[in-house]
């Protein structure tokens, strides 16, 4: 019961320790985590999306067999988290026995790299797994959006000479903006949420190169029982979340609660 | 006038959209979208034909390649050793009344809150809905006193 007894007051001790640390020589464990869910968020709010819209708007085309197409791509999300960690940390990424490098070897590449023990490639690597997951999610979301897209508005725009490539920039993309904003601020949210995937693939390692803010925050906490500061990180990472979450509700509430 | 006659013509909304892309185009698309999704499940099919292979094999010849030979011993092992039956029955344990009770009080409060107009109405929605979005470990920090 430590907490009832007499603690010393630090003040902003803990959030001065976090915000000194960023912009050494040799990056800190806090930068390392920020700017890993910076990259996150990057890519989270491109590759995902992109793939997702055109994989919706080639399934929209009436091809045969579109359920099994949606079906396949859409199966990652219904797994939970730790189980595509596993799937990805021995059956993709193993150094020898792994999905990719038992490939590479076949092919006759020497030296396959060890994805998830580079410091350079590890946060790209469990990026990537987590991009896989997301694009079936973000695909559904376009499919519904698809969906109400009024047919006619194509049809008058085919009539009048438009070519596929100008009829989906000019007519279905601007129709599609309010799923677009949902997707984004969803991407935007979701990468800055990333745990699950990071703590069971790597735990932050090697020397920190694939932290982020909710695993470094975990660790100095349970860890390393430094709960002070694992306090500081979470109001951080809080704080991030709270300016896309507050905008994302105002926008829900506008759409959806208008009673 | 031509074109007005064609587009009475047109039936059935499969028709067209068919019109729109060439055959050529669409036999691309096909082959594209096959490639695509299979590679895309290569993790799901590598994970299925991992389980059937033994230690032996997977560590000499890896993940991508044909199994010498094909086993059922993981499952029962992974049964009995692996001790997936009592953690099947604890994920039971924990879902189940999770379930039943988010579904009970949720559906309760959700006419509430759409039906009856009182103060904090919105703001109780928005924090409820807004609460899934924190990242995980931001709920375990407030029960640090009990270390």
């Amino acid at each position: 019961m430590a907490f009832l007894r007499k603690q010393k007051y630090v003040g902003l001790a803990n959030f001065e320790k976090l915000f000194g640390s960023l912009g050494k020589r040799l990056p800190s464990a806090f930068q390392y985590s920020l700017v890993n869910n910076l990259k996150w968020l990057i890519v989270f709010i491109t590759i995902p999306v992109g793939v997702g819209l055109a994989l919706a708007v080639i399934l929209n085309q009436s091809v045969k067999g579109d359920r099994f197409f949606k079906l396949g791509i859409f199966l990652p999300q219904i797994l939970s988290l730790p189980v595509i960690a596993l799937l990805w940390n021995y059956g993709v990424y193993n150094p020898r026995a792994g999905l990719i490098n038992s490939f590479l070897t076949s092919i006759g590449v020497v030296d396959p790299p060890a994805w998830l023990a580079d410091k350079q490639l590890v946060i790209w690597a469990v990026i990537f797994a987590a991009a896989w997951r997301q694009i079936g999610y973000i695909m559904i979301l376009y499919v519904a959006g698809l969906k109400n897209v009024d047919p006619t508005l194509l049809e008058a725009a085919t009539v009048d000479g438009a070519t596929p490539w100008q009829s989906f920039w000019r007519i279905t993309f601007p129709l599609l903006a309010p799923v677009t904003t949902i997707v984004v601020v969803i991407s935007i949210i979701d990468s800055l949420r990333s745990f699950d995937l990071v703590w069971v693939m790597t735990k932050g390692g090697p020397a920190n190169a694939s932290n982020v803010l909710a695993v470094y925050m975990y660790i100095q906490a349970f860890n390393n029982y430094r709960m002070g500061l694992g306090a500081a990180i979470a109001v951080v990472l809080f704080a991030i979340s709270l300016v896309f979450i507050v905008s994302y509700l105002i926008r829900v509430m506008r759409d959806e609660m208008d009673y | 006038m031509a074109a007005n006659s064609q587009t009475m013509t047109a039936v059935k909304p499969t028709e067209r959209n068919n019109r729109r892309i060439g055959r050529f185009t669409r036999i691309m698309l096909y082959i594209f979208l096959v490639v695509f999704t299979f590679t895309y499940m290569l993790p799901f099919f590598s994970a299925i034909l991992t389980s059937v292979r033994t230690q032996d094999d997977l560590s000499l010849n890896g993940v991508f390649s044909i199994p010498n030979e094909i086993t059922l011993q993981n499952y029962p092992q992974a049964w009995t050793q692996g001790r997936v039956s009592r953690y099947l029955l604890n994920s039971f344990i924990i879902t189940i009344p999770a379930l039943i009770g988010a579904i009970f009080l949720s559906s309760l409060s959700a006419f509430a809150l759409a039906r009856y107009k009182f103060r904090g109405n919105r703001f109780a929605v928005l924090y409820v809905r807004g609460r899934n979005d924190v990242a995980f470990p931001d709920f375990v920090t407030p029960g640090l006193p009990a270390f």
